[in-house]
Order: structure tokens, then sequence, then C-alpha cells
């Protein structure tokens, strides 16, 4: 492929100029070392990495396959039922909004050896292919159904001749997209500690002194995931019709069918009353499993921690300091990466050429698991609040960018040439159709980033700052608090679900006040869907 | 309307009604349509967008319930049909599954039907020849044109063997010479086959050349207008249609299609 080998030179010209700025002392070796510089400290390490890379890859591989085929035995069931789905998506919603950083702690309780790591892996992958299965079961033409009916086919013969098949390619295109998010789900439980792997490396380069080694963990968990994006990319490159929005694709399948049409009260409601269903096993999962109950304390118990316990008033005052420290920071990040991403999106969209070109990096970089650099980006930017507000922008602005991508290149371009009877030009364009149509994308990326933003400031706490939530759960960890673990559990669940909720109702507020904008873009079905591939595929 | 009487092997209506509710307000897509169409006949089905000839042919397929009336085809429900593959359908778009082959594609029915393909393969190879895509059998629908894959979705309404042929406008996509090509192969192919055809279209030229019967309808609600019988021996050709009789029938088609039209 032309384009790929274009990248690919062009991706070896900026590495030989960083490796020129550090040797000519533009930029500095104690934060930003050479790349030859950590590739031969990687090479020094590579007894570390014999420990630790196959743990993580171990960690991985099962997670994804037992991820995967949780989402699709789900993905499924959401489709002969449509109770199950509702009551799936509630558990959904809130796997994907709680940052998997709080589970760390809460597993490395309850269960033992590897299986932390691999649950957060599979957690990282469950949501996104579900999402993506659901929308490729979803998407074929109503005919295929009359086809399989005019047979005596029934719901079962329908998923076996033509759902399942027509989900593969979006099935593959979720776990392209959730590949960086079970490497760093396997990172983050291996935070909780004792076991080899890259996630606990990670861990032991902060403060090390060792710049090039923060560098090579970092660029090696990249590696790792990037070579999951590309394996499954292969896969999807060989199925003939393959081809799907990754992230859009998504985004529409978290929502219920028809958010559009759903009254915003009702969708709320509705929501809610599913995202409670994970608190009431949660409540309940003491006595059901037998696990002891100062281990996992359940809802009511942390209620009571915090109200009526001995030392509730201290414990409420800490948990408010550290969410008065995350919250905002979790917010501010989250604005600057939508917003770069939107003026970003706007002036890509300005070209048509470049929308096309920006697309593979973007997809590339969207797959780097961007809280793993946090070690270099303290070296770069130091302990304090810009490290952190940097990375959650970071980690913020791809996805979001991608999001918004997809739904720019919805639009039709009929209506520059209507606009340009009047005399507009390329910015009329962008400010009259381009922007009001990215909008509701902009509600999308919003839902889909924001648990990132959280989880990025969460994790630059624990590693770097020292101060907020993600410092808290690992003090809380260290001195064995379980009233405050789940505390901390209790409360990012309720916060990250409810942005999301609430973001979802602005979305559906949005499309529902124009009719008319949603219908601008083209619906993004089976036919149209190549053509989207054939921009941003790989 | 028709005094030839109930005929097992063809398709009879009786009295047939079907509504929908569409934002609230009640819409009589058919009212009270009955018909009879023997067996091995041509029939086809011609009117004004939104007169309920798709649903008509819905109906008849078994894919939908009538309100009122009843409809038999072979003199038994249409559903339970279904399980004997005895109706073949083609819609206005050829709906094949961009991940099979020509073959597999064609071959769909009969892997739902659960019915085994192997020992058909030489039947299904002659279909494929009798519909002109001899020779692309292992290509996917995205290397075909726009009329071979209407070819495809033919073949495939064909590959059962059916008792009763089901066609939804699959010409309506294509141009106009290559629809007239595709008129006489649809001719050839029956002529051959003899099941009985229903044509759901809008075009005039179309329906002569194809049927033994045209029936008109109009809409608002959706009803049987008029029914005009084609006695004219076959194969036709093209040139028939300039022939007197052909262009006198053509102007009382038209005469009964502007009467039953909104806009007259």
């Amino acid at each position: 492929m032309r384009l790929g080998q274009q990248y690919a030179a062009l991706t070896l010209l900026l590495l030989a100029l960083w490796q020129g700025c550090v040797m000519l002392h533009v930029l500095p070796p104690q934060a930003i070392p050479a790349p030859l510089t950590i590739l031969q400290q990687a090479w020094t390490d590579h007894a570390l990495y014999a420990d630790a890379l196959p743990a993580t890859l171990q960690s991985v591989g099962a997670g994804v396959v037992i991820g995967e085929l949780a989402a699709t035995i789900v993905a499924i069931a959401c489709i002969f039922s449509q109770a199950s789905e509702l009551a799936l998506r509630g558990i959904g919603i809130v796997l994907y909004a709680l940052p998997p950083l709080v589970l760390t702690p809460l597993l490395t309780v309850l269960l033992r050896g590897a299986q932390p790591q691999v649950i957060l892996a599979a957690i990282g992958v469950y949501f996104p292919v579900l999402s993506a299965t659901l929308v490729g079961l979803r998407q074929i033409d109503p005919r295929c159904a009359d086809l399989v009916a005019l047979y005596g086919g029934g719901k079962r013969a329908l998923l076996r001749h033509v759902r399942l098949f027509a989900a593969m390619p979006t099935l593959l295109a979720g776990l392209r997209m959730a590949a960086p998010a079970a490497v760093l789900g396997a990172m983050l439980g291996e935070f909780g500690g004792g076991r080899p792997g890259l996630g606990a490396l990670l861990l032991s380069t902060m403060g090390a002194g060792n710049p090039a080694r923060a560098w090579g963990v970092a660029l090696v968990a990249t590696l790792l995931s990037v070579v999951l994006y590309a394996l499954f990319s292969i896969g999807s490159a060989r199925l003939r019709h393959r081809a799907v929005p990754s992230l859009l694709a998504l985004s529409s399948g978290l929502r219920a069918r028809g958010v559009a049409a759903t009254h915003p009260a009702r969708l709320v409601a509705g929501t809610l009353a599913s995202a409670a269903i994970p608190l009431v096993i949660w409540q309940a999962a003491p006595s059901l499993f037998g696990i002891s109950p100062i281990l996992m304390r359940t809802p009511s118990s942390v209620m009571t921690y915090l109200l009526e316990g001995p030392d509730a008033a201290e414990a409420r005052q800490t948990l408010l300091t550290a969410l008065l420290q995350t919250l905002p920071l979790s917010l501010a990040g989250l604005a600057g990466g939508l917003g770069c991403a939107l003026v970003a999106a706007l002036l890509v969209s300005l070209d048509r050429q470049a929308e096309r070109l920006v697309m593979p990096p973007l997809l590339f970089l969207q797959s780097v698991p961007l809280v793993v650099l946090i070690p270099a980006i303290v070296l770069v930017a130091g302990r304090g609040i810009g490290a952190t507000l940097l990375v959650a922008c970071l980690v913020t602005f791809f996805p979001a960018m991608i999001v918004l991508m997809e739904g720019i290149l919805l639009v039709p371009r009929a209506p520059i040439d209507m606009l340009r009877l009047y005399g507009a030009g390329r910015f009329a364009f962008a400010r009259h159709v381009t922007l009001p149509a990215a909008l509701p994308f902009l509600c999308a990326a919003a839902r889909i980033v924001a648990p990132s933003a959280l989880l990025g400031v969460m994790v630059a706490e624990w590693l770097a700052t020292g101060t907020g939530m993600g410092d808290l759960l690992n003090e809380a960890r260290s001195t064995l608090d379980y009233g405050m673990i789940w505390s901390v559990a209790l409360v990012t669940v309720v916060l990250s679900t409810g942005f999301y909720v609430a973001v979802e109702a602005a979305e559906s507020l949005l499309l529902q006040r124009r009719a008319g904008g949603g219908s601008l873009l083209k619906k993004p079905s089976l036919s149209s869907l190549p053509n989207i591939g054939k921009a941003i595929g790989p | 309307m028709d005094a030839s009487g109930p005929v097992s092997g063809g398709v009879a209506a009786i009295g047939i009604g079907r509504r929908f509710t569409a934002a609230g307000t009640i819409v009589q897509a058919l009212d009270t349509v009955s018909m009879t169409l023997s067996e091995g006949s041509f029939t086809s089905i011609i009117g004004p967008s939104g007169c309920g000839k798709s649903t008509l042919l819905r109906l008849i397929a078994g894919l939908d319930e009538p309100d009122e009336g009843s409809i038999s085809v072979l003199g038994r429900a249409p559903r339970d049909l279904h399980a004997e593959g005895a109706i073949g359908m083609a819609f206005q778009e050829p709906v094949l599954l961009p991940w099979l082959d020509v073959y597999r594609n064609v071959t769909l029915p009969l892997r739902v039907l659960r019915r085994a393909a192997r020992n058909d393969r030489d039947q299904v190879m002659a279909l494929i020849n009798l519909v002109g895509l001899g020779g692309f059998a292992h290509f996917r629908p995205e290397q075909l044109s726009g009329g071979m894959r209407q070819r495809v979705a033919i073949a495939r309404a064909l590959v059962t063997n059916p008792a009763v042929l089901l066609l939804d406008e699959p010409f309506a996509a294509l141009d106009m010479l290559l629809r007239r090509a595709m008129n006489l192969e649809l001719q050839r192919i029956w002529l051959e086959r003899r099941a009985t055809t229903v044509l759901v279209t809008h075009g005039i030229e179309e329906a002569l050349l194809l049927s033994d019967r045209i029936l008109v309808m109009a809409a608002g609600p959706g009803r049987i207008v008029d029914a005009i019988d084609v006695a004219a021996p076959r194969p036709r050709d093209i040139s028939v249609l300039t022939t007197p009789y052909f262009v006198s029938l053509a102007q009382r088609l038209e005469r009964s299609l502007m009467a039953g039209h909104p806009c007259a």
C-alpha cells in the first residue's frame, strides 16, 4: 500500500528528527532521551521485559478472549430479547463509565494471581465489542428478514445466515478499537502489586531516575497495542466487505435503539433504571457469593461508613477534598481535548484530501494507550497540574477527533455547491453546514471520552502528583482501608454514570430539536459503509 | 371480479383489507381487494406510488397478514407454503448478501430450508445459466453490474422451483435499454418455468409485454379499478407494442391509471 509506505517514511523521518534534536541539545535528554538511547536501554533491560511482557501478553490474550465471548453472547441475547437488552445496557454503561483503575484494588482484594489483570482487560474489551457487534447484527436490510421468512426461517435462521456474517466486520472493528483498552486494563490490573508485568514495570520506573527506561516501557506497551490493532486490522481486511466506522459505530451502538425518537426524560429514566441494576447486584453480591462483608462492602455499608461510622466525618472530608482535586481537572481536560478536537476536525474538513490523509494516523494514534506515557510526560511537564491536564487532554483528543471526523465525513457534499451559488467559500461551508452537523457527534464524543479523561487524571494522580482520587485509592489500598476503597468506587460509579446519562440526554435533546439536522446526514447504512471504510480503513 | 372460479394452483384473494397506523392516523392501504390468478398465469399489478401494490405482494407472499378477508395460494394459507419453498420473491433492489458469491447467494433459500444443496449443483448451475450468468458463479455481488445482480436475485427466487413467483419492481432501478432486455429474459425464463407470476410495476410497456392480465390499482384507499386481459401469443417481441391491438390496450391502461391517479 503506497499510502502506508508514505506514512512509514514519515514516521522514520520524525524519529530521525527527534534523534537529531536531542543530539543538538534542542530537546533536553534527561526529559526526552533520543530514540537510540531508548533502544539501547531497552536492550540492557531485556531481562526485565522477558519477565514482564509474557505476563502482560497472557493477561491481554485471556482478557480479549473472555471479553469478546461475553460481548458476543450478550449481543445475541439483545437481538433476541429487548428486555435483556435494557437490563444488560445498564451493566454495560457502568462498566464503560467506571475508570478501571478504581477496580484494581477491589479486584486484588477479591481475587488472586493474574485474575484481576485478566478481568480488567476483559472489561476493556467487553463494551466496545458489544456495541460494535450490536450495530453489525442490527444493520441488515429488512428485506433480508423477508427473504429468510419466505423460506420458513425465523430469528435463529436470520441470525445464522445473515446477522452473524453482517456483524463480522463491526465485531473486528470493535476489537480493533478495544485493543488499547485491553492492554491498558491488564497493565492497570498489574498496579495491584506483586506480579510481574508491564504495569508493574511502569510503576517501578516512577522516580527511578532512568528516563530512557520510562520511555522504553511506554513504547513497548504502545507497540503491544499497535500489534494487536494491526492483527485485528488484518482480520477485517480479509473480509471482503470490511470497513465500518469505528467509534461512530460504537457511539450509535451505545445508545438504545432510536434515541433520537425517545423523549429525553424517558431516556434518562430508562437508563438510570437499568444503571441501577449493577448496584443491586453489587448490594447482593457478598451474600450471594459468600464473600466476606469486611472485604467487599456493599453500597449500603459504604453509605453507613460515610454517614454513621466512627470516622465518618473524617472520611467524608478526605473524599470530598480528593474529589474537588480530581473532578475539575477531569472536566477541564475533557473540555480541552474536545475543544482541540473540534477545531482540528473543522480545520481538516476544509480540505477533502486532508480528511482522507488524516484518518489513518488518527486511528493509529487512538490505539496508543496514552496513559502509559505518564512517566514520560512527567519527565517533560513535571509533577504538577500541567502534566495531569496534558494527560487528560491527550487521552480525550484522539478518540474525540475520530468521532468528529467520522461525523463530518457523513456530511453530504451537495450543499457546498448550493452555498457556492451565493458566493460562499470553504469557511462559510464549515460554519453553516459542517459545524452544526458535527454538534451531535461532539455529544457522542463527550460521552465516549469522558471516562478516559477521568481515568487519565486518576492514573496521573496515582503515579505522579500524589493528589486527588487516584492517590486516595492508592493510599487506601496500601493501608487496607476497605471502607475508603469501596467509597471511592461508589462515588466514581455514580459520578461517571451520571455524567454519561446527562450527556446522552443532552444529545437526544439536541437531535430531537433539530430533526432537520439529523436528516442532513446520510444515514450510515450498510451500503454507505464501504465508502466510509475506504476513507478510514488501514 | 372474475368468473373463472377458484383455481387450486393459483392465487385467490377475497375481500382483503389492510390498515397501517402512521403518525397516529390510520391509513387504509388496501380496501376489499379481490382477485383470482390462475395457475401458470402472468399477472402485472400497476398503479401510482402508495396504492398498496407492494403491500398486496407481501400479503400474497405471507410476509404480512390481512386485517380483513382471506388469501390463499395453491389453496392454502401463504404462510404454510414457506417451509416448502413454494414462493419465490425478488425485490426492487437485488438484496444480495455481499459476503457470498453468486452460487451461494442463489442457493441461500436451500440452506434456510435445510435442503442439501450438493446434489442440486447441476440444477443450480443450469439455473445460473438460465439467467445468463454462466461463468459468473464464483463472482461476488460487488464484482457484478446492476443488471447482473438483479439476475442473481431472480435466480435465487427460482432456485426452489417455486409454484408462485412474486416480483416487486425488480427492474425499476435499471436504465431503459437494460430493462427491455431483462423483460425479454424474464419472458424466456417464465416460458420455461411457467410459475404463477405476479409482477408489480410502474411500467406500462413492461406490463403489456409480459402479462396475461394487468390489474390497475388506485390509491387512497388502495383498490383494484380495472383488469385488462392481454390475449396475444408468446414469445412477444418489443415490436408488438406498436401493433394496433397493443396500442389500444395501452390507451385503455393509461385511462384507467389516470382515473385512479390522485393528481387527476
